[in-house]
């Protein structure tokens, strides 16, 4: 509980460094970033719009900064995170809540997929070590994981849904009206296919590395060979023994590669026009769309800490030594 | 006789790219059934190798170059893969010299005790928890810690613990590699006189591995003595406590205090093993002996051979040369 | 120092030090390697390859084979310079809050958590938004700061684990200052470890660096194969069928990164006897 309860606290004083960020990002920058951007759209908004942005990005303002500061936390605590300027007169939070749920499943699912099979592959790499399919799979592994995933996005696009025509080049769903029902899903389906493939494939390289040395390293512990000298099951042996022990360390790690993974599903986003919360970003960044970033910056966070949050309870469940109190 | 293990010309040892270590050279050695051998030697002389090897355990990068060993006249060198792991714990079972760390972090004591029983025979779950207990009462240690994970336990009652796995399915030979040094002498002596209790009430066969000498006294049947790698010396323990033949048993028996009486000054033997990956020209205590012949001892490795009726040694001083 | 020696006997890093170093040659000599001028708009634009342009031309008719070689430069020295920036911060970091534990080490430890947890590429992509005038050291800067939590962390329990050897307990002892210790004491004895830190943060610079240019938040007058790869995908070269311009820009990228990655491998395995070849 205790350790529960540390993973709280750290979840708090994240998600306020992250605000603060966002706070002092627009004030701190020479060129004034958000002056420039409020001056491209002049003509565009209407007065009431232009003032609320300039008490956001603390301009021609005469409170002191710690005022701006808490008048900034009550606006985000309240959910009020501003008028994007590209999708004028749009609220943030509403342009942003048709993004989300597209990412979270797309992300979501294909996360939890490429953390499996990578996981699976490097316990059947580290056990099966000097076969041929181990000596094959590693330095794939190794490529894989150093391409700048966006590329592979792109060859992935062109080869699939270009040269061959087998997928659609991009977007979430079909645009031609009146689809609904079953026809809706497998539409939905059926455009996920190639984006979720290139996250799974980008991101599994990476588990499988982890998995991989965890394993290494797990095999050589005593209780490995007392399991043999037991003369348990390999499957057990592998399976019970090895790979409980060696999965801890992935749990421990989770927040940096999560952080790659979200970086390759951002961009895979953006190379399929998916209309997620990664290519609203990428609009965002091209239209100087400052609250529209930073409110997407915000939620990814978010998301990243819960993900995390859940993969601490997980390593809780895991690991008798971290529930009876220790680390 | 009935013997149980029978051992010959053993050769185990670590194998890298670059290099060798020979741990265990030339071995060969017969254990009968019930009887209790014990192994003693200086730290890094091969008798762990050495255990492992005897029941096909040696983990990569550790290796048997070639002998030949018989349990219960079952060849084991030849045996496949799944009859081994099926005479593993049922057959013979072990303790490791690193007892603290050889329970899985993550499972239950009792997950691991069942684990132990239930891929060699059939057993429901009651036959499975009542085993259990029993177990565990046999090595004095509470039936409530079946729930405990390894990390509640002190290193004492892990320690227990794995001695009661390793009696779990009635094993004929029990090998036990130092189980007993991270504790203190007299919890170490209370312990193995338990242990040879328990052997004469359940009828197994032990080689109990020990780097001090003094514990085996009036415990062990016999004794063998390894230096570098090699059996230098092997007789029923009362002979070999009265009359130590070989130089290297002699130094070995006097660098330990002795366990009632005044505590002496111990005068151990100078100088250091030799280094198992390279080649040993001659007998391999030569350096540090003080009884060495020159020109026999530096050139020839002496043979293991009956002095006496059951008293081996592999020494110069005896073979007539 | 026989690892170093080890170093270039093992596979991984013998092929990751190939790789390396022949794109240190082309980056060298790309003057005389290159058959044109990276900049020079003379050709005919969006041409597929030919002998006269391996890669066939840009949309403003610039040989695509050229910019690569020249890209190799600039795209070699961000990962060089970012990787060692961020090391260093992860050194500074690791050293101060291991060595002085306490209260500064939970506060700097917190701040290395923080800014662990902080997804990399949305926090460099709003950094890079907010910067008006972009160029080649904003892009170095900005990854810097965000590359260097991982080190941080792993080098921090490395000082730990040396804190408590004995001949550091004896500096101790002797009264040895505290800079002493760490520069004599414990430094050299984590220096692998603050190698195979400088490789990882390198992977990461070479990759991040062409997410930002790709995203157009770098600078794109620039030539790297991240803001190749920001053209290509700009004039849709794939849908033009030119995939040569994306394709192989990118593939030096992954191999670069790969060659850095093999590095820190190799490196690690030979430190750590647990994941040598057995
Ligand atoms: N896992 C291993 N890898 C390499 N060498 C080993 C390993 N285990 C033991 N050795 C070497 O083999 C020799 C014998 O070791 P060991 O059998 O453990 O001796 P003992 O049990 O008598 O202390 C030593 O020289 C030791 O360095
Ligand atoms: S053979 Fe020679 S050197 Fe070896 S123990 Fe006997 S006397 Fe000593
Ligand atoms: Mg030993």
């Amino acid at each position: 509980m205790k350790y529960i309860l540390k993973r709280v606290i750290f979840f708090l004083i994240t998600l306020w460094a992250a605000l603060t960020i966002n706070f002092i990002l627009p004030r701190m920058m020479p060129g004034n970033p958000a002056e420039v951007m409020i001056a491209k759209f002049q003509g565009r908004l209407n007065p009431q719009a232009i003032s609320a942005l300039e008490i956001a990005f603390g301009i021609n303002t005469h409170e002191s900064m710690l005022a701006q500061y808490w008048d900034y936390l009550g606006r985000m605590a309240t959910g009020n995170f501003g008028i994007s300027v590209s999708f004028y007169p749009t609220a943030v939070a509403q342009v942003l809540a048709q993004a989300v749920p597209w990412t979270l499943g797309l992300a979501g699912i294909s996360t939890v997929i490429a953390f499996i099979l990578g996981t699976l592959l490097g316990i059947r790499v580290s056990w099966k070590r000097n076969s041929a399919s181990s000596s094959f799979a590693v330095p794939i592994a190794f490529f894989l994981n150093s391409m700048p995933y966006f590329w592979f996005a792109l060859i992935v696009e062109y080869v699939f849904a270009f040269v061959f025509g087998w997928f659609p080049l991009g977007g979430a769903y079909s645009s031609s009206s009146g689809l609904s029902g079953l026809a809706l899903v497998w539409s939905v389906l059926y455009h996920a296919i190639l984006p979720a493939a290139t996250i799974i494939i980008t991101a599994m390289g990476g588990w499988m590395l982890t998995m991989r040395n965890n394993m290494i390293s797990v095999l050589s512990d005593d209780y490995i060979t007392f399991a043999f000298a037991q003369g348990l099951p390999e499957k057990e042996i592998e399976m019970n023994y090895a790979a409980r022990n060696a999965i801890l360390p992935s749990f421990t790690g989770f927040a940096m590669a999560i952080g790659f993974v979200i970086s390759g599903v951002l961009l895979t986003e953006i190379v399929f026009s998916y209309p997620g919360v990664g290519y609203l970003l990428y609009q965002a960044v091209l239209n100087i769309d400052y609250p529209l970033m930073q409110a997407i910056f915000l939620f990814i966070t978010v998301a990243v800490l819960v993900a995390n949050f859940i993969a601490d309870i997980v390593y809780v469940f895991l690991d008798p030594r971290a529930r009876s109190g220790g680390e | 006789m009935d013997a149980l293990l029978k051992v010959k010309d053993l050769n185990a040892g670590y194998e890298f790219t670059n290099f060798k270590t020979w741990a265990v050279r030339n071995v060969s050695f017969e254990l009968n059934k019930g009887e209790f051998l014990g192994i003693a030697g200086e730290s890094g002389c091969g008798k762990s190798t050495l255990a492992f090897g005897v029941i096909r355990l040696l983990m990569p990068p550790g290796k048997i170059f070639s002998g030949s060993i018989e349990f219960n006249d079952i060849d084991l060198m030849k045996i496949d893969d799944e009859s081994l792991r099926k005479m593993r714990w049922k057959e013979f079972s072990m303790v490791f010299q690193a007892s603290m760390n050889v329970l899985n972090p993550v499972l239950k004591v009792r997950t691991q005790i069942y684990n132990s029983i239930k891929y060699h025979v059939n057993m429901t779950e009651s036959e499975l928890e009542k085993r259990a207990k029993e177990l565990l009462n046999l090595v004095n240690v509470s039936s409530k810690y079946l729930d405990a994970y390894p990390h509640q336990l002190s290193g004492g009652m892990k320690q227990r613990v794995v001695i009661a796995m390793a009696l779990a399915l009635n094993p004929k030979l029990v090998i036990m590699d130092e189980p007993t040094t991270a504790l203190d002498v007299v919890v170490q002596r209370r312990i193995l006189q338990e242990i040879d209790e328990l052997r004469r009430q359940l009828g197994f066969a032990i080689i109990f591995i020990t780097h001090d000498l003094s514990l085996l006294v009036e415990i062990s049947d016999s004794l063998a003595i390894m230096y570098a790698g090699q059996i230098i010396e092997k007789a029923p323990s009362e002979k070999l406590y009265a009359k130590p033949l070989h130089p290297y048993t002699y130094g070995l028996m006097h660098s330990f205090p002795p366990l009632v009486g005044k505590r002496q000054k111990l005068h151990g033997i100078a100088g250091r093993p030799p280094d198992l990956s390279s080649d040993i020209k001659g007998c391999p205590f030569y350096p540090r002996c003080e009884k060495r012949i020159n020109g026999v001892c530096d050139i020839e490795n002496p043979k293991l051979v009956e002095i006496e009726s059951e008293h081996f040694v592999a020494c110069h001083l005896y073979d007539g040369k | 120092m026989n690892y170093v020696k080890l170093f270039f006997k093992n596979r991984k890093s013998a092929i990751g030090v190939i790789i390396f170093l022949s794109f240190v040659v082309i980056a060298i000599f790309a003057p005389w390697i290159a058959p044109y001028s990276p900049n020079s708009m003379a050709f005919t634009p969006l041409q597929g390859p030919s002998w006269k342009h391996w890669l066939g031309t840009t949309a403003v008719g610039q040989d695509i084979l050229s910019q690569v070689i020249w890209g190799t430069r600039l795209s070699l020295m961000v990962g060089l310079i970012t990787g060692g920036i961020a090391t260093a911060i992860s050194v500074i970091m690791g050293l101060t809050s291991g060595y002085l534990g306490g209260i500064t080490d939970d506060i700097l430890m917190t701040i290395t958590n923080i800014f662990l947890v902080i997804p990399g590429l949305p926090l460099i992509i709003i950094i890079s938004a907010f910067i008006v005038v972009k160029g080649v050291w904003t892009i170095i800067f900005v990854i810097s700061l965000t590359g260097w939590a991982w080190g941080a962390r792993t080098l921090r329990s490395q000082v730990l684990t040396l804190k408590n050897r004995d001949y550091v307990k004896a500096s101790v002892v002797t009264g040895e200052s505290s800079a002493h210790i760490i520069f004599s004491d414990i430094f050299p004895n984590m220096l692998s470890l603050v190698v195979a830190n400088f490789f990882g943060a390198a992977v990461y610079a070479v990759l991040s660096e062409a997410g930002l240019e790709f995203l157009g938040l770098g600078d794109s007058s620039a030539i790297s194969w991240g803001t190749i790869l920001y053209w290509a995908q700009n004039n849709q070269a794939l849908l033009f069928g030119l995939w040569e311009w994306a394709a192989v820009p990118g593939l030096l990228i992954a191999l670069l990164g790969m060659s850095f990655a093999l590095m820190n491998f190799a490196v690690d395995e030979l430190t750590n006897p647990r994941l040598r070849k057995r």
